[in-house]
C-alpha cells in the first residue's frame, strides 16, 4: 500500500525535524515544500511550529508560497495540518502582527497577559479537552489528554467547527480544531505523544 | 488551571561527551549523551535540556549540529539547547533539527540585542535566556550574574527586578537560572532565590543548581511558585525515578560511599 504523501512547509525558520519524524512514524511519506510547484501530488500539507507568526508570514510571502498555499488548501481542498504557528496562520493574525494570516478563521489571536500574577508565555504540559458542543464526530466523552504547549498567542473565543479542543491557562482558549480540510493544533502534536498519535491517526483515516 | 510545573533533566556536554559539573567545573565523564537521552526521555520528565559547555574551555568551531540532530532524533519529549549560540542563524539551525527552545548563554551580556533578534525570528516562547547566578549573600538575598570562562567565574551585574524586566522587554520568553554557587552540591535549591524569582518574573523560570527530586515536590506544592520549574542534573535524576529502571546504576550508587565515588561511575556508558 502506498503511503500518503505529506509536504512540510519549509520556510527556513520552523522546527522541521520533529514533525518529519512524527509523520515518518505515523506512516506518511514526507517531502519539503519550498516553492509553489511542490504542492502538486501532496495528500497533506503540514505547517510546523516554532516561529514568530509575523516572521512566518513574511517568509511565506518572500518565497512566494503564501498564495499557492491558500489556493491549494482553500481552492482545491488539500488537507492542512497546522501546528502552533501553523494554527495561527489560519487566523487574521494578532494585534501585534503587521501581516494578516490566511483568514480561514475570521478571528484574531490574542497575547496571554504577562505580569507578576500571570505568567506568559504558556510553556509546558497542560490538559486538552474536547468541547462536546462542537463535536460532529464520534469521539469518546472522556477525551482528555496532556499535551505540550509553547506559545504566547491563542484564539480566545470558541467557534463553530467539526471538532474543537480547549485548554485553560488563566483563561480558556482554543487548543485545536478541525474545520473541513483544516486540522490545526496549538500544542505540539509531534511532542505530545498519545494525543499526537491519536490526531495523526484521525487525519490518516480521513485521507 | 495552568501548565504543570516542569521537572527537567539537564545534560551537560563537552566536546560530544556527557559530563557532570561541580561549581561549574567538569568533575566527571558520564558517558554517551545519546544513551542518556534514550534512557532519560523514557522517565516522564517534562523536558530535556542540553547544554554544550565546550565553549567555556576554549575556542570551539560553532555548534555541533550533527550531534543535536542525532540527539533530537531519539528524543520523544520536548528539548531545549544552549551553547555557542552567537547569531540568529545559529538559533534557526538548532530549531530546524527538532529542538523546541534555544537558551542564550552569557553572550547576551555583551550583545543584549541578540535576544530581540532571535525572539523576532523564532518567537519569544522559544527564546530562553540563561543567567549564571552566584550568591553574594544568600541570607541578605544578594545575587549577581556571572560569566564563566576557562573555569574562572567573573561577577558582572547584580540580579535585580529591573534586570529581569529588561530581559523580558528584550524578548526573553523564559529565564534559565543556573545557580553556580550550588552547582553539583545537592544541597537543595536556594529558597530565597526561588522567592525572589517567583515575585519578580512575569515569564516562566527554570531553576537549576543543587536541586534534588524532593525540591520538585516542594516547588510543586507552593502556589506562589506557579511559574517556577526545576532542572535536575543528569546524575541528580538518577537518585530519583530513573533509579528503579537502571539496575546497573543503582548497584553502582549503592556501592559508592561518597558523592565523588558515585560520580566516578560512568552511568550512561554502554
Amino acid at each position: 500500500m502506498t503511503k500518503p504523501l505529506a509536504g512540510i512547509l519549509d520556510v527556513g525558520v520552523s522546527n522541521m525535524g520533529a514533525p518529519r519524524r512524527m509523520l515518518d512514524l505515523g506512516g506518511f511519506a514526507t517531502r519539503l515544500v519550498t516553492n509553489a510547484n511542490d504542492f502538486k501530488k501532496l495528500d497533506l500539507v503540514v505547517c510546523p511550529g516554532v516561529s514568530g507568526l509575523d516572521y512566518l508570514i513574511c517568509e511565506l510571502k518572500r518565497l512566494k508560497i503564501l498564495d499557492s498555499l491558500f489556493e491549494a488548501v482553500s481552492g482545491r481542498g488539500l488537507p492542512y495540518l497546522g501546528i502552533c504557528a501553523g494554527l495561527q496562520l489560519l487566523t487574521l493574525g494578532s494585534e501585534e502582527t503587521k501581516r494578516e494570516g490566511l483568514g480561514i478563521i475570521p478571528l484574531k489571536c490574542e497575547k496571554f497577559p504577562s505580569n507578576k500574577e500571570r505568567i506568559s508565555p504558556h510553556i509546558g504540559w497542560n490538559t486538552v479537552t474536547l468541547n462536546p458542543s462542537f463535536s460532529l464526530r464520534e469521539v469518546s466523552n472522556n477525551w482528555k489528554y496532556k499535551a505540550y504547549f509553547l506559545h504566547s498567542y491563542a484564539i480566545k473565543t470558541a467557534f463553530e467547527s467539526d471538532l474543537l479542543f480547549q485548554t485553560t491557562n488563566e483563561y480558556e482558549f482554543v487548543s485545536g480544531f478541525k474545520i473541513r480540510n483544516f486540522w490545526a493544533m496549538q500544542f505540539h502534536i509531534e511532542k505530545s505523544q498519545i494525543i499526537g498519535n491519536e490526531i495523526l491517526t484521525m487525519i490518516r483515516t480521513e485521507l | 488551571m495552568r501548565a504543570e510545573m516542569r521537572e527537567i533533566v539537564n545534560l551537560k556536554i563537552r566536546l560530544g561527551e556527557l559530563v557532570d559539573t561541580k561549581d561549574f567545573n567538569v568533575v566527571q565523564y558520564l558517558g554517551d549523551p545519546l544513551n542518556a537521552v534514550k534512557v532519560l526521555s523514557s522517565f516522564d520528565y517534562a523536558e530535556l535540556s542540553l547544554f554544550d559547555i565546550s565553549g567555556r574551555y576554549g575556542r570551539v568551531n560553532g555548534i555541533d549540529v550533527q550531534l543535536i540532530n542525532r540527539l533530537a532524533k531519539w528524543c520523544p519529549i520536548p528539548m531545549s539547547y544552549a551553547g555557542n549560540i552567537a547569531s540568529v542563524d545559529d538559533a534557526i539551525s538548532i530549531i530546524r533539527c527538532g529542538i523546541e527552545k534555544i537558551a542564550l548563554g552569557q553572550t547576551w551580556i555583551n550583545h543584549p540585542q541578540l535576544i530581540s533578534d532571535i525572539s523576532r525570528a523564532i518567537g519569544s516562547q522559544s527564546t530562553s535566556v540563561i543567567l549564571n547566578v552566584i550568591s553574594r549573600s544568600e541570607a541578605q538575598c544578594h545575587w549577581a550574574v556571572a560569566t564563566l570562562q576557562h573555569g574562572l567565574i567573573r561577577e558582572h551585574i547584580p540580579l535585580t527586578f529591573d534586570l529581569i524586566q529588561s530581559l523580558v522587554t528584550l524578548g526573553a520568553g523564559e529565564l534559565y537560572i543556573n545557580h553556580v554557587s550550588r552547582d553539583g552540591s545537592r544541597e537543595g535549591l536556594d529558597r530565597h532565590l526561588c522567592d525572589f524569582l517567583a515575585k519578580s518574573s512575569p515569564v516562566p523560570v527554570i531553576i537549576q543548581g543543587g536541586a534534588l527530586e524532593t525540591c520538585v515536590s516542594y516547588v510543586q506544592s507552593k502556589a506562589e511558585y506557579a511559574g517556577l520549574s526545576v532542572a535536575l542534573s543528569s546524575t541528580a535524576s538518577l537518585y530519583g525515578r530513573s533509579r528503579a529502571c537502571l539496575p546497573h546504576c543503582t548497584k553502582a550508587l549503592k556501592r559508592a560511599k561518597s558523592t565523588e565515588d558515585r560520580m566516578s561511575h560512568n552511568l550512561f556508558s554502554n
